[in-house]
């Protein structure tokens, strides 16, 4: 009797508490409510950059905690930019070779017929060149009347908020330059300093020839298993 | 009268640095302005700058190594 309740007891036990209907329990809930579950995720990922800008704005330059943190997010960041160039080059998408050829094009074609946009590339080009001409001349001169812009940074980031601050900015640059994807640019923002037409000429001959490359690589492949790939 | 002050406290390279954050304020204005106002005259904006260098891996290499020496000159180097 004594026996038989003990056992009742356990299979109840195990029927409500046991790991695997829990885990089956959370994954229902996961599942069902996956809106609310990537919203909570993004309010974690925030939280933790906040937290992490924070921590980091505490430390000041010459720390080694500033060093082996910045050291690390960037030996992270560079290896996620080897793993992911490699997923966009079996994507498909633009060489660097064509990247520079169709550049040079496009200055090419605005010498011949300057364009109101290529006014606008010039303009562009100029202020990057001001920008680091008055930076290296301040930096060569290295007097008090002629700051360069990393001292002017610097006296923000003195602060911990104001170095927080440029932290996190300079972490979500990196993310973006590391994670954007060639697809993801809006329609007519992708033909600086080339020509339209080329561009897309260069582009889809471009694509196709990946496209090829990777069908043939496939039928050999599959040759290779003694399978015949379809025609 | 405030902005007079200002600028007289300031020195000669400080000048020099707010007057190119003014025009770079600006430009970043009016390109956005006309990218979306009027898309016939439309100038390159920083979004279309950034992307010229995104579209290869040679052009996006550059950007990476960029961001990687500005955040160890501003964070671990004396600035």
């Amino acid at each position: 009797m004594v026996q038989a309740a003990l056992q009742f007891r356990i299979s109840e036990y195990v029927s409500r508490y046991h790991p695997v209907l829990w885990l089956r329990h959370a994954v229902g809930i996961f599942e069902s409510s996956g809106r609310t579950a990537q919203r909570g995720l993004k309010v974690c990922l925030a939280l933790g950059l906040v937290v992490l800008g924070w921590w980091e704005g505490g430390y000041r330059w010459s720390a080694s905690g500033a060093h082996w943190s910045v050291a690390t997010i960037i030996a992270v960041t560079v290896l996620t930019a080897v793993v992911l160039a490699r997923v966009r080059w079996r994507q498909g998408g633009e060489t660097s070779t064509a990247w520079l050829a169709g550049a040079y094009r496009g200055v090419a074609s605005w010498l011949r017929r300057p364009s109101w946009y290529g006014l606008g590339v010039i303009v562009w080009v100029l202020i990057a060149v001001v920008v680091a001409g008055w930076d290296l001349h301040s930096f060569l001169r290295e007097v008090h009347q002629l700051p360069t812009l990393s001292y002017l940074i610097g006296r923000v980031t003195r602060f911990r908020v104001g170095r927080m601050g440029f932290f996190l900015a300079w972490l979500v640059a990196g993310w973006y330059v590391v994670a954007a994807r060639p697809g993801s640019a809006r329609p007519g923002t992708s033909h600086l300093g080339r020509d339209d037409a080329v561009d897309a000429h260069t582009a889809g001959d471009a694509l196709h020839r990946r496209h090829r490359h990777a069908d043939l690589h496939a039928g050999l492949k599959d040759s290779e298993h003694g399978e015949i790939p379809p025609c | 009268m405030l902005a007079v002050l200002i600028v007289l406290a300031m020195v000669l390279g400080g000048v020099v640095w707010s007057a190119i954050a003014g025009a770079t304020v600006i430009w970043l204005s009016l390109t956005t302005i006309m990218a979306t106002a009027r898309p016939s005259l439309r100038l390159p904006t920083l979004s279309d700058v950034v992307w010229f260098f995104l579209r290869s891996a040679l052009g996006r290499w550059i950007l990476i190594a960029a961001w990687a020496e500005t955040g160890w000159h501003l964070f671990c180097q004396h600035p």
